[in-house]
């Protein structure tokens, strides 16, 4: 019973804050599987949110998904992201291998260089539209590009 | 990191192996192909092919490594997201690729060795375009459609011979949680149109960033390793 109280009142009994950023990639990595946006003959090395995006009046999520191809005897990367709805479900992937996905404003996210769309066009600003049942590649000088945040 | 002695090993025994030109005609063919196709598109670029012969030797481990007679670009290996791309025309390989090898990917096993070659290239070719979607507004005058129940975003494009983007455009609060039977969405008749712009350099350091994805760090010093260990 002393031992319990003294427990509570350091907090030992109280989840930690950190646990939540686990829990929560674990949820993502469980919605990636469930919307087969993961290949099992795949190894994923990382799955994580990068920012969020409002698109058509609807807040949308985005994270930043790398799978490895384990050839013989080169092991090849392949890099997305992938826009989730607030229910998790995967509205759209976007190659952006060779490109890292740097920040979220408004309906856009800008990267480090560009990336390709299923339907080839290529660019470092993905504009989400429709709320995410379109997207659109656009190139923009990198010293144009607003702050993130706000 | 250093490349490990036991790879520069198996790759010195590969190129000295009269095995290796075994698919070179194969490699000089495609790319004298896509030369003769696209070379009038933007900065098309130089294509040296004893870099892609580097390419194939690094991804197969060279004639005495087991893909050498199968995948030997490791395309349609399981997982492999290429193979799937190019059989779909994703990613606006349908505008680089040839019409007999769209042909052939459906037809063929990807292990045969030629193939899987051409397929490499042209995932390569694929990754080295930079292409840009127009627009293209096909009637001046505007259109209604009145949303009906179960109607989504793509079926009224697609019924409507219009695209995403002019009815986000014409209609910029609209998402597809907010379609409802009756309202109304304005567009014009259009169509997308995809085009080369321009191409990126093909060298050791893109193929490690574009092909490999990184996979391996150490996979454009590999490459210029077996590229200084063919030219002559």
């Amino acid at each position: 019973m002393g031992l319990a109280l003294a427990a509570l009142l350091l907090g030992a009994a109280a989840p930690q804050p950190a646990t939540q950023l686990e829990a929560a990639q674990s949820g993502l990595i469980a919605a990636l599987r469930a919307g087969h946006v993961l290949d099992p003959a795949r190894v994923l090395l990382r799955a994580s949110y990068v920012c969020s995006v409002t698109s058509g009046g609807e807040r949308l999520f985005v994270a930043d998904v790398l799978e490895q191809v384990r050839g013989q005897p080169e092991p090849r990367n392949y890099e997305r992201v992938v826009l989730l709805s607030a229910a998790l479900a995967p509205l759209q992937q976007i190659d952006v291998t060779g490109a890292t996905p740097w920040f979220c404003k408004s309906d856009s996210l800008y990267l480090s260089s560009d990336a390709t769309a299923p339907d080839g066009s290529s660019g470092n600003v993905i504009e989400f539209l429709l709320g995410g049942a379109a997207v659109q590649m656009n190139e923009l000088d990198p010293t144009r590009f607003p702050l993130p945040g706000g | 990191m250093a490349i490990d002695p036991g790879w520069t090993a198996t790759m010195d025994a590969a190129v000295q192996n009269p095995h290796s030109a075994d698919y070179d005609s194969v490699i000089q063919a495609a790319l004298a192909d896509y030369k003769a196709r696209l070379g009038a598109t933007p900065n098309f670029p130089a294509l040296d092919w004893l870099l892609f012969k580097a390419l194939i030797l690094t991804e197969s481990g060279g004639p005495a490594g087991a893909a050498w007679t199968g995948r030997v670009m490791q395309i349609g290996n399981p997982g492999d997201p290429a193979y799937t791309v190019l059989k779909n025309g994703g990613e606006g390989s349908a505008l680089v690729m040839g019409a007999q090898l769209r042909i052939d990917l459906d037809t063929r096993p990807i292990a045969t060795p030629s193939l899987n070659i051409q397929a490499g290239i042209a995932y390569v070719m694929t990754k080295a375009a930079v292409m840009q979607l127009h627009e293209v507004i096909d009637s001046p005058t505007p259109s209604n459609h009145v949303v009906k129940r179960g109607d989504a975003f793509a079926r009224i494009a697609n019924s409507e011979h219009t695209t995403l983007q002019e009815l986000a455009e014409m209609n910029p609060k609209t998402n597809a949680g907010s379609l409802h039977p009756g309202q109304i969405l304005s567009f014009h008749r259009a169509h997308m149109q995809v085009a080369i712009i321009d191409w990126h350099a093909v060298t050791a350091n893109f193929l490690a960033t574009r092909y490999n994805g990184g996979g391996d760090k150490n996979y454009e010093a590999k490459l210029t390793y077996v590229l200084g260990k063919l030219q002559p």
